[in-house]
């Protein structure tokens, strides 16, 4: 290491701990560690030694000399940068690192300690250890990792130019999977962009789309559920949906998705709102002969199937008079507005029954029939079958 | 069986992962690690770099065909 980078780092350092208490590392070009600024080195390269097999594999494949940054299941981050020699040759890696970039995980794992059979000495090693790691935001650590970089390189990079060495190990207390891939995430909104109602064949759906944040199960689920939402949103726009519609209905999803308990309720939200904007597109394109009006008046119906809708209401959304709009909606569509209601109701009664698990009591209150005997004769008349029969059934 | 002090630590959790059955570190102490748990691994991993705490440590396979997988980690009782 030439004196100037030696000198350039130990400044560096110095200027970090005014701050933070961050561990620095530097291993020779076979990845041997030849000095440190841990007190502990022996229990902290653990850490880094379960994860070195995927940051050598991201080593070899990199293009630019740009930071990596490395994170475990636990939480913990690190920032590498690289030293070269002028032919380009590895001559150091500089590490930082471990830290925790939210001080939750570090309170989570804490209590998870708590619940494991370890012996008092055990269990003061570990938390003694953790407790010395520093909790640094992730924005942060990032920005040391630019400023190391340029110690050692004398180079500036942004944030954007960083690599990252992700996680390939389930968190210590989640369930979550590796993220979906970008072809998946790219047909699947394809599909709800073109309204294709066999969009479930084609496409397996973005619930186990991984990590997203350092947080609970759950809130992660309801995280990536809520980006999906915005996506879906946005391609049901382009789809055709007026944007109006569409923003009404991803508020209304991403309220219940945060109002779910469990994770088979956010699993149920999310089915039935991919469901939603399929269908609101497919609509939008193949019903072409009905006017933007008479559009606007079916969308209204189907936003608010849970309650009585007023001719008053709906002429006044319309922008038409009551007589007018009646004729109007029956010349287009061939139903009154009260059969189409009724329609999209009995639609709207076949996607719950199959897709969640509300009694027929609770469908029926949703969907505003007013008794469950008039649920029950409606739906019988429309489908030839009780709701209990077609939950049973499962048609497709 | 007890892990032998120069072992790769990194190593053997990787084959323990591999294994059939479950595998348990266990000391006179009272520790009791599941080693297919994420959090008992780094667990495991720095205990390991303390010999006290290593020296009375036990590891113990429910399948028998493990403990012959994982036997270059691993050395007799003292």
């Amino acid at each position: 290491m030439s004196e100037r980078t030696e000198e350039h780092l130990r400044l560096f350092r110095n200027m970090v701990s005014c701050c933070y208490d961050l561990t620095f590392w530097v291993y020779d070009s076979q990845m041997n560690l030849t000095s440190t600024t841990s007190k502990t080195p022996k229990e902290l390269q653990f850490f880094f030694a379960f994860e070195r097999e995927r940051f050598d594999a991201l080593r070899a494949e990199m293009k630019e000399n740009n930071p990596v940054v490395l994170s475990n299941p636990l939480g913990m981050a690190w920032v590498a940068c690289f030293e070269l020699d002028p032919m380009g040759e590895l001559l150091y890696t500089h590490l930082m690192g471990p830290a925790f970039v939210e001080d939750a995980t570090a309170q989570a794992i804490e209590t998870a300690l708590i619940q494991m059979r370890l012996s008092p000495a055990s269990r003061q090693t570990f938390s003694a250890l953790l407790e010395k790691l520093p909790v640094i935001s992730f924005p942060r650590l990032l920005e040391y990792g630019q400023m190391m970089h340029y110690c050692v390189t004398e180079e500036k990079c942004s944030i954007s130019d960083f690599y990252y060495v992700s996680a390939a190990r389930k968190s210590f207390e989640s369930r979550a999977a590796a993220h979906a891939s970008w072809a998946e995430e790219q047909q699947m909104l394809k599909l709800m962009e073109e309204g294709n109602l066999d969009y479930k064949r084609y496409a397996s759906g973005l619930m186990d789309a991984g990590i997203l944040g350092n947080s609970s199960t759950i809130r992660q689920v309801k995280n990536v559920t809520i980006v999906h939402t915005a996506l879906c949103t946005r391609a049901a726009i382009r789809g055709g949906l007026s944007p109006e519609i569409a923003y009404t209905l991803s508020d209304h999803y991403i309220n219940s998705i945060e109002a779910g308990r469990t994770m088979s309720d956010i699993a149920e939200v999310n089915d039935v709102m991919q469901d939603d904007f399929v269908r609101r597109v497919h609509r939008c394109k193949t019903e072409s002969g009905i006017s933007p009006q008479i559009q606007k008046c079916c969308d209204y119906i189907q936003l608010n199937l849970s309650r009585t809708i007023t001719m008053d209401e709906l002429a006044s959304w319309a922008g038409y008079s009551k007589s007018h709009l009646g004729k109007k909606f029956r010349a287009e569509t061939g139903q009154t507005i009260k059969e189409y209601t009724m329609t999209c109701r009995i639609e709207r009664a076949k996607r719950m029954l199959i897709s969640s698990k509300d009694s027929v009591q609770e469908i029926c209150e949703n969907l505003g029939f007013g008794s469950q005997s008039y649920f029950g004769e409606q739906f019988r008349k429309a489908t030839g079958m009780t709701p209990m029969e077609y939950r049973s059934k499962r048609p497709e | 069986m007890k892990l032998n002090p120069k072992a790769n630590v990194v190593a053997f959790l990787q084959d323990v992962s591999n294994c059939k059955g479950q595998v348990f570190f266990s000391t006179k102490e009272g520790d009791l690690l599941n080693l297919s748990s994420t959090l008992s691994q780094y667990v495991f991993a720095v205990i390991t770099a303390k010999p006290e705490l290593l020296a009375t440590g036990q590891v113990v396979c429910t399948e028998p065909s493990d403990a012959s997988a994982l036997a270059a980690y691993l050395t007799e009782e003292d």
